[in-house]
């Protein structure tokens, strides 16, 4: 547990008090929860279950959170954490597959690639939501959530950080790496625009 | 560093890194007026922009919405608080 929630319970609330944080601060991101881990698991029972799972850590842990920050982000790191404790020790096989294709683009970050991108874009602008879906889905899943976090889900750098445990630095780089990739994987990637 | 294929500029990576930044909200008030001075001169740095945005709004719109089981939400409450 300890790496789930490393702060300290801070404070004490009342049994009263839990509830209404647990309605009020927690609640209302079940929805977004719930998405985020399906597009973790693509899978209905496996989201439900992170999901839950989420939620009963939160409220057992609730003197940690400081009521009024950012619950979002609070709950957004337990799911990601049981995710990788829970899940992929249930499913060995997919992570070790991510893990390989992770490595294997940051051993290239430092090679420069966007001035190759085609800046047409005109084969994805008409793409329907199963495309880019999938487009998505089909990301490693490091590259994949932090697409999620950022462009879907609106959290800033600073709160990706925390939500992954990982430094800024290593957020930009792997934004900018999954960018690449899901251009690539739309399509968008093929023309070279001849400015070189 | 490498130079831009349109203005000619020293700092090709730096503009599209702080473009990224830019539509990502993370860019300081320098970067910002660097780079909108910059895409009035550099049509390759403009055009990236308006493809990196275009690519985040895709990704904002078009995603598909996985809509949440009915039930899931009372179910945890009732494990939580009975």
């Amino acid at each position: 547990m300890a790496q789930l929630i490393d702060t300290p319970a801070r404070n004490s609330y009342s049994e009263l008090k839990k509830v209404d944080v647990f309605e009020n601060e927690f609640m209302p991101h079940i929805d977004s929860m719930y998405n985020f881990a399906y597009k973790l698991t693509f899978d209905e029972d496996e989201s439900k279950d992170l999901v839950q799972d989420t939620y009963l850590k939160a409220y057992r842990f609730i003197n940690s959170f400081q009521e009024g920050t950012n619950a979002k982000a609070w709950l957004y790191r337990i799911l990601k954490n049981s995710f990788i404790n829970d899940y992929r020790k249930k499913n060995k096989q997919p992570s070790k597959v991510d893990y390989q294709e992770v490595e294997q683009y940051y051993n290239s970050e430092d090679t420069p690639s966007e001035a190759t991108v085609d800046l047409r874009l005109e084969t994805t602008k008409d793409m329907i939501g199963d495309e880019i879906s999938n487009a998505l889905n089909s990301l490693a899943v490091d590259f994949r959530t932090v697409i999620i976090l950022c462009d879907l889900e609106g959290f800033t750098y600073e709160e990706m950080a925390k939500i992954l445990d990982i430094p800024i630095g290593t957020v930009r780089s792997r934004l900018h790496r999954a960018r690449n990739l899901l251009r690539e994987k739309l399509g968008s990637y093929a023309h070279s625009m001849g400015y070189n | 560093m490498s130079e831009c294929p349109d203005c000619r500029c020293k700092d090709f990576e730096e503009c599209l890194n702080i473009l990224n930044l830019m539509l990502d909200n993370e860019a300081t008030q320098e970067q910002e007026a660097f780079f909108n001075a910059h895409i009035e001169k550099c049509k390759i740095c403009f055009a990236h922009y308006n493809v990196e945005r275009q690519l985040r709004q895709l990704i904002k719109t078009k995603v598909n919405h996985q809509p949440i089981p009915q039930q899931l939400a009372n179910e945890i409450r009732l494990k939580i608080i009975g």
